[in-house]
């Protein structure tokens, strides 16, 4: 009976929470069928000519779910009237594919290792991991630029891909999730002659689903979403992925901006939804060990 | 963000080559960079190089609107702190207060000869920045403004401090108090006219000190906000007291119609008034391998044959050259028929002199840093705007001031 | 193992090793010698860190990256801990976990407009309370930044938590309260407890997105924001401007010893707590 009682308030409030959420993505869908001209006058500052008497008044933001009238205004501005957008998305993926494997693959790799190698300062070495991991970019961006400007990689999409797809952070990720590997399955199949790349195709990444598939999730969306890098190595506007057009939408086009959010954010939760699957399959399996 | 690209550039070329730029030997060429496209110094240079065998001078005019700004002053930036760049620089849109401190300008004390008697002494002084000369001005304009003749009579010793406005205001309710001659002007320009007048009241960008959280500026936002309604937001009355009036030259008073008499600046607590370089700004840089040839071609720069060249479109800063430009003009409005009755040769040595008095008093000069501008104007304008308290303005700007200096 | 086959475990790492080396620790040193050198080039010795300690901008951006974080990091992670209990004794998550993710595919252009809309001059806060008031110039920009950050940063963690307490067989639960424990010290014994490693995970993650924020307050409030919110973040982006490349590397290596200092503590106590368990 206790239970019911504290279900119903309990409830409401996660109903509340997680309203916080859905207004603003059901905002951002609808608000895109809106044209131009009427996002800037839900959005102005001031009233102008339309509403006559209030002319020079402040005018409060209004929030409008329906549009007045549906419109497509802004995405044929958006895959016409600026038609770089197909090469924008395209240099996404030129940036994220890429990345998104290479932290897979040396990540979960480097996790294998440091999960079997059996060294002294093995703690040390993965301390100094996390320390680069959590830096704040900032601290870090230089060195990148001067060692990509010494390769004579800068101003190509590798300058950006290669310090990335090295991040320390898929690496630690992966590991928290090989740590869970109870070891003595390891060591049977050691016995039973598995060379260690077969440990580690067979055994540590089939049981860190979990860990791969929210490293995947993360990097997707870190790498759909970075702005300063580009805009750094990437002197080439034509070069610059989806993100930073964004921000520069942000600051100049507010009428644009719920359409290019669509657009920018349909392949990311289509990933997002077929990934949960197996992220949910991973985390059952691992409680199943 | 765009701006840190330049910046990476030089960044990586720092590392590379390992930052001790090398001295290389002085030549006859001579390269000069500068803000905006201006036929003055390319007529100029042009003479300088018929005048000089085998001296070439090489100008880059890098930008030209306002927006360019920030690139201009990021390349310049970027230029000088790797050690390159032109030898000349115009400064005149970037803080170059700041190159001056890392020691990327020259002191030209000693290299361009400055004979006060020759020159506007004050607005070449107003330059001075820790005992230093690094830029020197060609030219100059001011603002003043003009008091309604009908009222010089009723107000003969009116005072034009911001009290001595709020005084007029209260006298004369009827009247508009300012006429921004069309241009209008409101109230985060005048507020920040004001200011700037005070500017070392508030700010000392060589200690690094802001003093703005205090009375003297709350009561700058507050008695604005009391003479807006005296500006030319309201029509009231047919005569406004004060129109404001911008002064180019002495060239302006050859034709007898500025009225010296009711001119008037706005001015601190100490007398002094503010004016305006135009144009191109000159300083040389710190690494330059042609520092004579550099410093010669800036006396040239200053010399009477060509600061009367008519390209030279505001008032030059040496005397005689200004004192000339009025003759000319004068000769040209009375061949004309233009010039007004009675008004002859002597009038017009009356009008330059008193225009070279009147001019004594400008010792300050505008200040170019624009972030700090933007963070005043912004200020002041959310201020008016009522989005904030005065003191709540006053408290943010001194704290958004303070990191900026102290970054 | 025998030696052999650690060699050839430790084969798997070397490609990560190489390229974080290369990437980041190296030049990372190189870029030291700029910390010790002023604008003309020659050797200051440690001239450099004293004037950023003098400066009032990096004690100010220093001191709100402390207090930043030490009230959101926290936050960020008691608010998901809660709603992940509550949201496992009910068990329909499925469409929620997705909704309280869905930040993580939210530009940040849109994340800002949309907080803009809420807090500026004509927002809806002042709406409601019917003034004419830019939030984010107020001391309010605090509270309104640690709101992003935990909006933005909680789903993630939301989503780790329930992972992590769905591990929790039930059973531990069950004997707890045959045993006579009540439910708030079966909270702390039991859900804490395995929940250690989620919790340490969700830590670091928390702490990395402390600075990923300033993405979306620069977008908000610019290079020289209110002085409740001027951070590390902030002082590094405006010395990149203005290339004073000392100072940049300066704050960087101080940034990175006390993040060092804090990692090392952390790997301290987490391998004490795993000797403690056996």
């Amino acid at each position: 009976m206790k239970k019911k009682l504290k279900n119903i308030p309990v409830k409401t409030l996660l109903i509340a929470f997680a309203l916080l959420y859905i207004i603003p993505l059901l905002i951002i869908f609808t608000n895109s069928f809106m044209s131009q001209g009427e996002i800037s006058r839900h959005y102005s500052s001031v009233y102008d000519a339309f509403d006559s008497g209030l002319q020079g008044q402040t005018h409060y933001v209004e929030y409008q779910l329906i549009p007045d009238l549906i419109s497509l205004d802004q995405y044929g501005t958006l895959l016409f009237k600026t038609p770089m957008y197909l090469d924008l998305f395209l240099n996404s993926l030129k940036l994220t594919l890429p990345i998104v494997i290479m932290q897979t693959v040396i990540g979960a790799a480097a996790a294998y290792g440091f999960t079997v190698w059996r060294f002294r300062f093995k703690e040390i070495v993965f301390c100094v991991y996390i320390i680069v991991m959590v830096l704040p970019f900032q601290a870090t961006l230089v060195s990148n630029y001067i060692m990509a400007d010494k390769i004579g990689i800068l101003n190509t999409h590798l300058s950006i891909i290669l310090p990335t797809g090295f991040s320390p952070f898929a690496v630690f990720i992966m590991r928290q999730s090989m740590k869970d590997i109870p070891k003595p399955i390891f060591e049977a199949a050691a016995m039973d002659g598995a060379s260690h790349f077969q440990r580690f195709t067979r055994i540590a990444l089939p049981l860190s689903k979990g860990g791969l598939a929210s490293l995947m999730i993360l990097s997707v969306a870190d790498c759909w979403a970075m702005v300063e890098q580009p805009m750094i190595f990437l002197k080439d506007t034509s070069a610059e992925p989806l993100s930073v057009l964004l921000s520069q939408i942000g600051q100049q086009n507010i009428g644009l901006i719920f359409a290019a959010s669509v657009f920018y954010m349909l392949p990311v939760v289509w990933l997002f939804l077929y990934g949960q699957e197996h992220f949910e399959q991973g985390i059952k399996l691992s409680a199943l060990r | 963000m765009k701006k840190i690209i330049l910046s990476l550039v030089i960044l990586a070329s720092l590392a590379l080559s390992g930052c001790v730029a090398n001295p290389t030997k002085p030549s006859n060429e001579l390269s000069i960079a500068a803000f905006m496209d201006s036929e003055f110094l390319r007529s100029a240079a042009k003479k300088y190089e018929d005048a000089h065998d085998g001296v070439t001078i090489n100008i880059t005019f890098y930008a030209g609107e306002e927006r360019d700004v920030p690139k201009y002053s990021q390349i310049v930036n970027t230029a000088l702190m790797s050690g390159k760049g032109e030898d000349i620089i115009d400064v005149s849109t970037i803080t170059w207060t700041k190159l001056a401190e890392k020691e990327k300008l020259l002191d030209l004390n000693g290299l361009v000869i400055l004979d006060s008697t020759q020159y506007y002494q004050n607005v070449l002084d107003a330059f001075i920045y820790k005992d230093r000369r690094y830029a020197i001005p060609l030219c100059f304009t001011f603002e003043t403004f003009l008091f309604d003749s009908a009222f010089t009579e009723k107000e003969p010793s009116a005072d034009f401090t911001i009290d001595g406005l709020l005084t007029l205001a209260k006298k004369y309710p009827d009247n508009r108090l300012f006429n921004g001659g069309g241009a209008g002007m409101g109230q985060t320009t005048l507020a920040y006219k004001l200011f700037c007048l005070d500017f070392g009241n508030y700010l000392d960008i060589e200690t690094k000190k802001v003093n703005v959280d205090n009375a003297q500026f709350i009561s700058l936002l507050k008695n604005i906000q009391t003479l807006a309604g005296r500006l030319e937001i309201e029509k009231r009355g047919d005569t406004s007291l004060i129109r404001q009036y911008l002064v180019y030259s002495p060239a302006m008073t050859s034709n007898g119609t500025t009225d010296y008499a009711n001119m008037f600046f706005m001015t601190n607590e100490a007398g002094q008034a503010a004016f305006n370089t135009f144009g191109f700004l000159p300083a040389i840089n710190a690494n330059s391998a042609n520092k004579e040839l550099a410093a010669d071609f800036i006396q040239y720069l200053l010399s009477q044959e060509i600061q009367t060249s008519p390209e030279l479109i505001s008032c030059p800063v040496n005397k005689d050259a200004a004192a000339e430009l009025a003759k000319l003009v004068f000769r040209d409005v009375s061949a004309g028929g233009y010039a007004p009755d009675g008004f002859d040769d002597n009038s017009l040595e009356q009008n330059i002199e008193k225009f070279n008095k009147l001019t004594e008093r400008l010792s300050l000069v505008q200040n170019t840093d624009r972030f700090i501008s933007d963070f005043v104007t912004a200020e002041m304008e959310r201020y008016f705007q009522g989005e904030e308290s005065a003191e709540q303005a006053a408290k943010n700007l001194q704290s958004r001031l303070n990191t900026y200096l102290t970054e | 193992m025998n030696k052999s086959e650690n060699r050839r475990s430790f084969w798997f790492i070397v490609p990560s090793l190489l390229g974080v080396s290369l990437f980041f620790i190296i030049p990372f040193m190189m870029s030291f010698s700029y910390a010790t050198m002023d604008s003309g080039g020659s050797f200051v010795g440690l001239d450099n860190f004293r004037n950023l300690f003098a400066g009032d901008a990096f004690r100010l951006a220093a001191m709100n990256t402390f207090k930043f974080m030490a009230v959101a990091i926290p936050l960020n992670i008691v608010i998901p801990l809660f709603i992940a209990c509550l949201l496992n004794k009910t068990v329909r998550g499925g469409w929620l976990k997705t909704v309280f993710m869905s930040p993580l595919v939210i530009p940040s252009a849109c994340v800002a407009f949309f907080f803009q809309s809420l807090f500026m001059s004509n927002g809806l806060v002042s709406h409601i309370l019917g003034v004419n008031t830019d939030w984010l110039q107020t001391s309010a920009a605090f509270p309104i930044a640690v709101a992003v950050y935990v909006w933005k940063n909680m789903g993630f963690n939301l989503v780790l938590m329930l992972a992590g307490l769905a591990n929790i067989p039930k059973e531990y639960y069950e004997w707890a309260s045959v045993d006579g424990m009540g439910s708030t010290r079966a909270f702390f014994k039991i859900t804490l407890v395995y929940l250690t490693p989620t919790l340490f995970i969700t830590f670091v993650m928390s702490f990395i997105n402390s600075f990923k924020v300033f993405r979306e307050l620069y977008m908000l409030a610019g290079s020289y924001p209110h002085e409740s919110i001027y951070m590390l973040q902030h002082y590094m982006n405006n010395q990149f401007s203005a290339l004073d490349y000392q100072n940049l590397s300066s704050a960087a290596f101080v940034i990175t010893a006390v993040i060092a200092l804090l990692v090392i503590a952390l790997f301290v106590v987490d391998k004490k707590s795993e000797f403690g368990e056996g």
